[in-house]
C-alpha cells in the first residue's frame, strides 16, 4: 500500500530533520536563477553532459530564463538553501471520448545522491499528482521501472517496432545454424534491398506530395480539427506544440516528413537519426499522425521516403514504438515487426474518481514517442 | 511495542520490495532486489514507522546492503520474536 501525499511528506520530512510544513513551503517551481544550481543537481546525478548544451536544454524545455513558450515546468526542493531534487513535467492535452484532460508527464526526475534514501522519487511523483488531473508515465528505464509499476496503473500494449533494413543482425540472432545462416541469408538480404528499393520508387501515388518540412503550419491545425481518431485516447498535438516539442528542440535533430493530397495535410512523420556512435545506426519515428481517410499504405510511402532521406547513412533498422492496436497493425502493415520490452512501460496515474472511471471505460489509447524525453539519449 | 517473526518480518519486506511471497532470504543482496529501490526504501520506512515505531534513518538505510539488515534492526530494537526465519 502506497502511503498517501501527507504521510509521504511526513516521512520524508523527518529524514531531512524538517518539518512537512517546511518541506511543502520549500517545493516551489524553478525560476531563470536556478539554473546553475540545477544543472549542479544533474550534473552530480548523471555526470556533465558532453552531447548538448544542458543551461540551453533547461531553457527550451522548460522557459527557464527566456520569453518563448516551452511546455514543461520544473519544479524543485529546496533544504538548506540547496536544490537537493527536482522533476519536469511536460503540460499536454489528452484528448479522450469523455472529454479533454489536463495531463503531464513527468522528466528529470534528480535528487541529490546524499538524499536517496528519503523516499524522495515517490514523493516527487506524488507532488506532480496534486497539480494535475491525469499524470502519464511514459516509457521507464531501469531506475524508475519499479517506481513506474507502482505508482501508476499501466497500459499494457505498448510495443516496441523495427522495420529491418539490414537483415543481417537480424538473421545472426535468429538462426544458429551456420550453414542454413549461409544459405538463406543472401536471399533474405537481396528481398530486404529490393523491398527498399522497391519502397522508395514505388510511393507516394500520383494524387500526393510528399514534403520535407522545416515546421508544421496552420495545415496540421486544420487537419487535425477533421480528424476522426478522438475515439482514442491520445495527446492532443497542434503545430506551435509540434514545432516546439521536434523544431526547436537543442538536444537532437528531427527531420519532419508531411504528406499532402491537394493542399492538404493527410498525415505526418517525424524521425531522427540515431547518433553515430551508436551501433547498429538506425533511424527511429518518434511520431506520426495519419489522416483515418488517408489510403492504407500512406505509412509505408513515409517509410519510403524516410529510407531515401537516410540511404547515405545505411540504417540498420528503422524503429518505432506504439500503443494502441490500429497503430500496431498500421506499422506491422508497413513491414514491422514487433517486440516488447520492459524499457516501454506505461502508465497513469490519477485521483479522480470520475475521470479515471471515464478513463477506465476507454481502452483504446494512441501514444506514440512523442511526450517522451529521450531525445539524443541513445 | 508489536513484535514479529522473521517469517512474517520476510513477508513484510515482500511487499515492500515487490519480490514474489516466499521468494526472499536474510542473504539476499540489496544490489539483488531492483525493487528495494526509492519506491521500496519508502515504503519501508513507512512500514518500520507504522507497525513497530522505529524510526529508520537515511543514514542506517544507506549502510544496509542485505535483507538481513532490516531483520537486525528489528532485532535491535526488540521487534523480531525468533532469530531464524523458518526456511
Amino acid at each position: 500500500m502506497i502511503p498517501s501525499f501527507e504521510r509521504t511528506s511526513s516521512l520524508v520530512a523527518r529524514g531531512l530533520s524538517t518539518t512537512r510544513d517546511e518541506l511543502l513551503a520549500n517545493w516551489r517551481e524553478a525560476h531563470a536563477g536556478d539554473v546553475p544550481a540545477i544543472i549542479a543537481l544533474r550534473e552530480a546525478t548523471a555526470g556533465k553532459q558532453e552531447r548538448w548544451d544542458d543551461a540551453q536544454y533547461l531553457s527550451w524545455r522548460y522557459g527557464l530564463g527566456t520569453t518563448r513558450r516551452a511546455y514543461a515546468r520544473y519544479r524543485i526542493l529546496v533544504h538548506k538553501g540547496e536544490v537537493i531534487a527536482g522533476i519536469g513535467a511536460e503540460e499536454f492535452t489528452l484528448r479522450s471520448p469523455a472529454g479533454n484532460i489536463a495531463a503531464a508527464c513527468p522528466m528529470d526526475l534528480v535528487s541529490l545522491p546524499e538524499y536517496r534514501n528519503l523516499g524522495l522519487g515517490p514523493w516527487l511523483n506524488q507532488a506532480l499528482f496534486q497539480q494535475y488531473p491525469l499524470v502519464l508515465a511514459l516509457g521507464a528505464n531501469a531506475n524508475s521501472l519499479g517506481l513506474v509499476s507502482r505508482m501508476y496503473s499501466l497500459l499494457p500494449g505498448r510495443r516496441e517496432f523495427k522495420f529491418p533494413v539490414d537483415l543481417a543482425p537480424f538473421l545472426r540472432r535468429r538462426i544458429r545454424n551456420p550453414l542454413l545462416y549461409a544459405l538463406i541469408s543472401p536471399i533474405a538480404m537481396v528481398a530486404a534491398r529490393t523491398r527498399g528499393v522497391w519502397m522508395t520508387r514505388h510511393f507516394p501515388r500520383r494524387r500526393q506530395q510528399l514534403k520535407h518540412l522545416s515546421g508544421f503550419d496552420a495545415t496540421l491545425d486544420a487537419a487535425l480539427a477533421h480528424d476522426t481518431a478522438a475515439s482514442r485516447i491520445s495527446i492532443m498535438r497542434s503545430a506551435d506544440y509540434l514545432n516546439w516539442r521536434y523544431c526547436d528542440n537543442p538536444r537532437t535533430s528531427y527531420r519532419v516528413l508531411g504528406m499532402y493530397e491537394s493542399d492538404a495535410l493527410i498525415g505526418y512523420v517525424v524521425y531522427r537519426t540515431s547518433s553515430p556512435s551508436r551501433e547498429p545506426c538506425h533511424a527511429q519515428v518518434a511520431d506520426w499522425w495519419i489522416a483515418a481517410a488517408a489510403p492504407a499504405d500512406t505509412l509505408s510511402a513515409f517509410v519510403g521516403a524516410l529510407l531515401a532521406d537516410t540511404h547515405h547513412f545505411r540504417p540498420a533498422f528503422v524503429g518505432a514504438t506504439a500503443l494502441g492496436e490500429s497503430d500496431h497493425e498500421q506499422l506491422r502493415r508497413a513491414g514491422f515487426i514487433s517486440r516488447s520490452g520492459d524499457h516501454n512501460a506505461t502508465g497513469y496515474h490519477c485521483e479522480e474518481p470520475g475521470l479515471l472511471a471515464a478513463i477506465q471505460s476507454y481502452r483504446s489509447w494512441r501514444l506514440t514517442d512523442l511526450g517522451k524525453d529521450d531525445d539524443g539519449m541513445d | 511495542m508489536q513484535q514479529i517473526t522473521a517469517h512474517d518480518a520476510l513477508r513484510m519486506l515482500e511487499e515492500a520490495f515487490a519480490v514474489d511471497a516466499g521468494s526472499l532470504a536474510p542473504t539476499i543482496a540489496r544490489r539483488d532486489l531492483p525493487g528495494w529501490d526509492s519506491m521500496g526504501t519508502l515504503l519501508l520506512i513507512a512500514e518500520l514507522d507504522s507497525r513497530f515505531g522505529i524510526i529508520l534513518t537515511p543514514e542506517q538505510s544507506n549502510t544496509m546492503s542485505r535483507v538481513s539488515d532490516v531483520l537486525d534492526l528489528l532485532r535491535a530494537h526488540g521487534c523480531l520474536v525468533d532469530l531464524q526465519p523458518e526456511r
